[in-house]
């Protein structure tokens, strides 16, 4: 049981920040989109 | 014609959310080749490389891990976490962060590494390095038992081979997972896939024989067997159950000296 609840742990993070990261790397910079932080400056 | 290839990389070994939480790297990636932004192209081309390579680094040490402990040099599961945690803080610079921010977010996607595949493990033990070995030699000996099951003509065996063989895999992977099912599967390492091999092997040579009808159906019916004490091997595997297995080991022992194996 531990050991699926670190597996678990583990994926989450995974997911939290490869592809968290990977995500926001494509919405930075894509041609017409803009973050809405940007907007606000 | 239904392979279950051992020999290939399985693809429950693990390993593939490596090779798909990156993907929006590879979007952006032809985002900036489409827009002509040569910079922006390079880095997410590196990014996205280094993620790639670190997820087939650990594939390629989760496999090792299981199917090859003995002969396991190279770390390659702590090359790949190490090369994801540099990917993954690029990436994080990518996407505007800091530098503090971005070597945190290297450290915690090496965490996350840890946790959900953990490090290479050193074989220390002696009874550790016993069952490795064992594992070792088992698989080599599900490789030739399918090798040997390709030179049968008939689609039919060649089949039932592959789901004996898939059988076999889940056994060795369950003992992979947990040594202490070693000294309870030992005999269906020992005797079972060696006769399993030897009688397969035997069968494929006698093939075209005058003989072969009488064989064909003696060989049916092992095959079927063996299917069967494959399946409820692992399911005792699976309860922890001793006694049963080892008196149908002992019968499939007594079946393979009749049929000339042993």
């Amino acid at each position: 049981m531990s050991k699926m609840l670190t597996k678990v742990a583990g994926i989450t993070i995974l997911v939290a920040t490869i592809g968290v990261a990977s995500c926001q790397a494509l919405w930075v910079e894509a041609p017409g989109i803009t973050l809405p932080i940007e907007q606000v400056d | 014609m239904a392979r279950s290839s051992i020999r290939k990389r399985p693809l429950w070994i693990g390993g593939w959310l490596l090779f798909l939480l990156p993907l929006p790297l590879l979007a952006k990636v032809f985002i900036a080749l489409g827009s002509g932004e040569f910079g922006s192209f390079l880095i997410s081309a590196i990014a996205l490389g280094l993620l790639l390579l670190g997820a087939w680094l650990t594939r390629k040490g989760l496999y090792q891990a299981k199917r090859r402990p003995m002969s396991s040099t190279v770390p390659f599961k702590s090359i790949g976490t190490g090369i994801i945690a540099i990917g993954t803080g690029l990436t994080a610079l990518i996407a505007g962060h800091n530098l503090a921010i971005a070597i945190c977010f290297g450290l915690a996607a090496a965490l996350g590494m840890y946790l959900t595949y953990g490090f290479d493990r050193r074989i220390k033990l002696s009874s550790d390095k016993d069952v490795a070995e064992a594992l070792e030699e088992a698989y080599q000996k599900l490789e030739r038992l399918e090798a040997a099951g390709e030179n049968i003509g008939s689609r039919d065996f060649r089949e039932r081979l592959s789901r004996i063989a898939a059988w076999g895999e889940r056994i060795l992977d369950r003992i992979g997972d947990d040594p202490e099912d070693f000294r309870r599967a030992r005999k269906f390492l020992n005797v079972y896939l060696d006769g399993a091999q030897q009688v397969t092997d035997k069968f494929a040579k006698t093939q075209g024989d005058a003989k072969s009808a009488e064989l064909e159906a003696s060989f049916r019916d092992l095959l079927t067997d063996m299917e069967t004490v494959c399946e409820e091997q692992y399911e005792h595997l699976l309860n922890n159950d001793m006694v049963d297995l080892d008196v149908q080991i002992e019968v499939l022992t007594t079946r393979l000296k009749r049929e000339g194996v042993y």
